[in-house]
């Protein structure tokens, strides 16, 4: 009897664990001195994490909370991405917080003095972020959603302010004032939902998933509808979907790049996975069709003006950033079209995240190797850093949809999907745009790659394998994914696809 | 009960009008400081019926946060900053009031329109927590000084808190709890914000912020 009852009890405490040991490390990071440690505790913590998420993969935990907390298909999509994103930039971090030097320095933009901020903050950040994020995959209930995604503002908002100089702040202003604006909005998108459900005799329903979509059907409709277009703009806020997206080329490219790759990888996914969970809501009452339209002309409207912006962009930072807006178009669109289109969508939510970290991580090399963000001012990058620069040239690849990468295969799903259900115009778009992303993105990348060097730069010899090893696996994984999606993967997202679209 | 309640809903209006015509940065803090008694005495304008443990708690709490804690937090920030201490609105400020009148007849219009959902009380505040929602939105746009635009974001919090009270349900006091502390640590973060913002450019103003764009 013991025996029997043991397990359970484990399993009903792993969920909250998987959100509260990253927190509770996470704060007694402030209180370890010495640098070496802090950063072992950063990979320790963040390989458990992705043990955890791993096993919850494989035997889905017991729902905690009463049912608040229970991990999904789509929240085991969301939380195995964001943990192996967060050990690949854990990794990173080590070498980058090794080599960033102490006290006082000159900025390389505009030439004034800065420091960083203390590294404990940092790591205490990171981690506060990363049991943010989880607590977001995890949580069944819309209003809990909310409180996670506001506290994953609220914990980055320091991230990107790690090298304190008047850009970095900026970028950091906009984001928290632009960000809880928008949080704002889904906030009250969650009280007009609220409303929607008061019908009839029912006063009370319960937030989470299940009961919600028990009942949808009898949902007042108009509020529905009025509840979905405040939680699409707020959390499509944080997405960064267009015309929100303003604050994420600023904080992407102002933040450390390991920072970047996880607000690109990781903490898009969550917003996107607020709004996926509304959008399933809608689908039960009966109003999927509104809540689709709403989706794909968001996605769209993404897409061209990333399309837009990309070309003639002279910063790769803000360049990588304005391809993760059009990415976030992509998801919005493909589960807009619904059907074979929401799998391909859930396929190319790894396959952006995988990839887009990647290249954020070798931005970072090759930033901290030219001292510059102007991609007119990076030359002969494939001699400079022998590894950093042809992984730069396949991860460019692997972003712009080119075989045999992942994004290819899911990109592709998307459009076929797109003709397939005769939305020609749709399909014609998509596909002009991402023409003229790629082309877009090959002309500074190529300019990058090929040359002389620049006066004064030196070629290294031998990179650090802390700097490559990472994006290196994580581009690796990406190839994996354009060649062959492991079954187990494949089933994930057939869940999570069949979770969005009932 | 429902006069108290009316006449706390109109003062929240009042208040809002207040905010968009004060030029003293100090007094909009107290402005908001005194919508947050408002607002913490709304579980109990709201419960309707013998006061309960769960209400007289949340009360408090919602007191200790948005009378208290946010108004003190947001006058050290004003301390430390040691800026002129006006608001400087990139409209005048019959502007900003007008613009504050329409949106209360923007929600009397909406109220009148709406289909209201089982909950009546929901259609009694509809018209001061949209007025409260907008008229914060409209600080955080027209406003120039980063301090005044958290006052903004505080205002347009209060309103979609007014518009949720009556729909919270009695066995969810750890969400709007939660929700709270979310809000609460927000401004401290914003706070922090400021305080570097100032140290770098020797002003709160947010159109120093230009180096950033495309």
């Amino acid at each position: 009897m013991s025996t029997a009852s043991r397990p359970c009890e484990t399993d009903a405490m792993f969920l909250q664990t998987l959100i509260f040991f990253p927190l509770l490390v996470g704060l007694s990071c402030f209180f370890v001195t010495s640098d070496t440690l802090r950063r072992a505790i950063l990979v320790g913590t963040a390989a458990l994490e992705l043990g955890l998420a791993a096993y919850a993969t494989v035997s889905p935990p017991e729902p905690a909370w009463n049912g608040i907390l229970r991990l999904d298909g789509l929240g085991t999509v969301v939380l195995d991405i964001t943990c192996t994103l967060f050990l690949a930039a854990t990794v990173y971090a080590v070498g980058y917080l090794r080599d960033e030097k102490k006290g006082q320095r000159k900025d390389f933009q505009q030439g004034l003095h800065f420091t960083n901020a203390p590294e404990a903050v940092f790591a205490a950040c990171l981690l506060v972020f990363l049991a943010a994020m989880a607590l977001v995959a995890c949580s069944q209930h819309l209003g809990l959603l909310w409180v996670g995604i506001e506290t994953t503002t609220l914990a980055s908002a320091p991230l990107i302010y790690f090298h304190r100089h008047v850009r970095s702040l900026e970028a950091t202003w906009k984001y928290l004032i632009i960000c809880s604006v928008g949080i704002a909005l889904a906030l009250l998108g969650n009280i007009l939902l609220t409303a929607a459900t008061q019908t009839g005799t029912e006063l009370y329903t319960s937030m989470t998933m299940h009961a919600l979509v028990a009942r949808a059907a009898a949902f007042h409709p108009l509020w529905l509808k009025a509840a979905f277009v405040f939680i699409l703009v707020g959390y499509g806020t944080k997405m960064g979907l267009a015309p929100m997206h303003t604050w994420l080329p600023d904080a992407h490219s102002e933040s450390p790049s390991l920072v970047s790759a996880l607000l690109s990888g990781a903490l898009l996914n969550t917003a996107f996975l607020g709004i996926m969970r509304v959008h399933r809501v809608c689908v039960a009452a009966g109003l999927g069709d509104f809540s689709q339209e709403l989706l794909v002309a968001f996605g769209l409207g993404s897409i061209l003006l990333a399309a837009v912006f990309i070309v003639g962009q002279g910063d790769f930072k803000r360049m990588l950033a304005y391809s993760s807006v059009e990415h976030m178009g992509l998801l919005a669109l493909g589960v807009g079209l619904g059907g074979a289109a929401t799998a391909g969508a859930m396929l190319h939510m790894v396959n952006h995240s995988v990839a887009k970290a990647a290249l954020f991580l070798l931005a970072g090399n090759i930033l901290s190797k030219y001292h510059t963000k102007s991609s007119h001012d990076v030359s002969d990058l494939t001699h400079t850093l022998p590894i950093t620069g042809p992984l730069w040239m396949a991860g460019f690849l692997a972003i712009a949809g080119a075989p045999p990468f992942g994004p290819f295969v899911s990109e592709f799903a998307i459009l076929k999907a797109a003709l397939d259900t005769g939305r020609y115009a749709i399909a014609t778009s998509i596909f002009v745009c991402l023409a003229v992303i790629f082309v877009g993105m090959a002309t500074p990348v190529l300019h990058m790659c090929q040359g002389r060097p620049p006066h004064g730069v030196q070629a290294t010899k031998r990179e650090s394998w802390l700097h490559v090893a990472p994006p290196a696996l994580l581009l690796l994984a990406s190839l994996c994914l354009g060649i062959y999606v492991p079954a187990w993967l494949q089933t994930l997202l057939a869940q999570a696809a069949r979770l969005i679209s009932g | 009960m429902t006069f108290w309640l009316e006449a706390a809903l109109i003062a929240t209006m009042l208040t809002d009008l207040a905010l968009l015509g004060t030029g003293r940065i100090a007094r909009c803090i107290r402005l908001v400081c005194l919508q947050g008694v408002v607002m913490g005495l709304m579980p109990l304008l709201l419960a309707g019926g013998p006061l309960t443990l769960h209400v007289a708690l949340l009360s408090l709490a919602f007191l200790a946060v948005k009378a208290v804690a946010l108004p003190w937090l947001l006058f050290r920030s004003l301390k430390k900053v040691h800026v002129r201490a006006w608001v400087e609105p990139y409209i005048s400020y019959n502007l900003s009031v007008l613009a504050g009148v329409c949106a209360i007849l923007f929600a009397l219009w909406l109220q009148s329109r709406l289909l209201l959902p089982a909950n009546a009380l929901f259609g009694v505040v509809i018209p001061a927590a949209f007025t409260t929602i907008m008229a914060g939105l409209i600080m955080v746009v027209t406003r120039r000084k980063a301090l005044t635009q958290i006052i903004g974001y505080l205002v347009a919090e209060n309103g979609i808190y007014l518009l949720g009270a009556p729909l919270a349900g009695h066995d969810a006091m750890w969400l709007e709890l939660s929700i709270l502390l979310d809000v609460f640590v927000g401004v401290f973060v914003m706070g922090i914000a400021i305080h570097h913002i100032n140290r770098a450019f020797d002003s709160i103003d947010v159109d120093r912020f230009a180096a950033l764009r495309d």
